[in-house]
């Protein structure tokens, strides 16, 4: 198991085989979360029907967060021992992390403007979501701008622990200061939202994740090609049509 | 069908704009990550295969 994990041609070919049903399980999902969310729920009392994007602005945060733990993770790896696979980990997370922070904050703000009365405000919440979308682009900016492969990757796993510090700001700012923003409507102790609205937002989560499982995977095995193309390996399977 | 509800589905009370705003912008941004995927996809292909041909003697296939 863990030989697949630290083998770029056996993880190449484990991510392969599981691309496609993760990919299908993520539509299935997709497809039953937004029929809950726009058929299923009912209108609000209070937020009328803005609130409906709430299942997919609290899947994408969750994930923009989730996404950036995971790059410094595996970031450590980099630093630590050299792995080329967590190397190329880092890099196939880094575009759906950024992805998912703009839809957080894009999500948040056409959200905002009915709710609020504006799309933006300098709230803790809001500010340390940007500065997360700004070390994605930091981390992608820094990734291709360095030509040499290895001093590339060591940077970008800097930027990423150095980083991560932001990641328990985020989730702790509507605590720690007075924000705008509410506070956590799901915990483990429980939930304030209404039971099926809940299940719509669970729904809705685990398709995001299924998605961005999916997209990491699929990146991850044109970053290995890219590295892997004098390999021996690489060049056979090409020829067989193989890839 | 009865058009009156779909149109009242699309205005959602007032807030039609926002709602969609934001589930658009999801609907463009996925069809633009997996576009760009499959076009890196191919892209590393089509070079590691005509890398590969050109030496193709010294693989020993």
């Amino acid at each position: 198991m863990l030989k697949t994990f630290n083998d770029p041609k056996l993880f190449y070919q484990f991510a392969g085989s599981a691309v496609k049903p993760i990919f299908l399980a993520a539509a299935v999902l997709a497809c039953v979360g937004l029929y809950m969310a726009f058929f299923v729920c009912p209108i609000d009392a209070t937020q009328g029907n803005s609130y409906r994007i709430i299942f997919i602005h609290v899947p994408a945060a969750w994930m923009s967060m989730l996404i950036y733990v995971l790059m410094a993770f595996f970031s450590l790896f980099t630093l630590a021992y050299g792995s080329p696979m967590s190397a190329v980990m880092t890099r196939a997370l880094a575009p759906t992390g950024a992805m998912m922070c703009f839809m957080a904050l894009f999500s948040g703000a056409f959200w905002g403007r009915p709710t609020w009365g504006a799309y933006w405000v300098w709230d803790a919440r809001l500010t340390s979501e940007l500065i997360l979308l700004f070390l994605y682009l930091g981390f992608l900016a820094l990734q291709s701008s360095i030509a040499d492969r290895r001093r590339a990757d060591s940077a970008g796993a800097v930027i990423a622990v150095v980083g991560v510090v932001n990641v328990p700001i985020i989730y702790f700012s509507v605590r720690w200061w007075n924000t705008l923003h509410q506070g956590a409507s799901v915990s483990v102790k429980g939930s304030s939202m209404a039971q099926i609205m809940l299940y719509t937002l669970l729904v809705m989560v685990a398709a995001f994740m299924c998605y961005g499982l999916g997209t990491v995977l699929a990146r991850s095995r044109s970053v290995i090609l890219e590295r892997e193309r004098r390999e021996t390996w690489a060049r056979k399977a090409a020829i067989k049509g193989e890839l | 069908m009865d058009f009156s509800a779909v149109g009242e589905f699309f205005h959602m009370n007032g807030h039609g704009f926002y709602v969609w705003s934001a589930y658009g912008m999801l609907a463009f941004l996925v069809f633009c990550e997996i576009v760009t995927l499959r076009k890196r996809r191919v892209k590393i292909i089509n070079r590691l295969t005509s890398e590969a041909r050109a030496v193709r003697d010294t693989l020993s296939l």
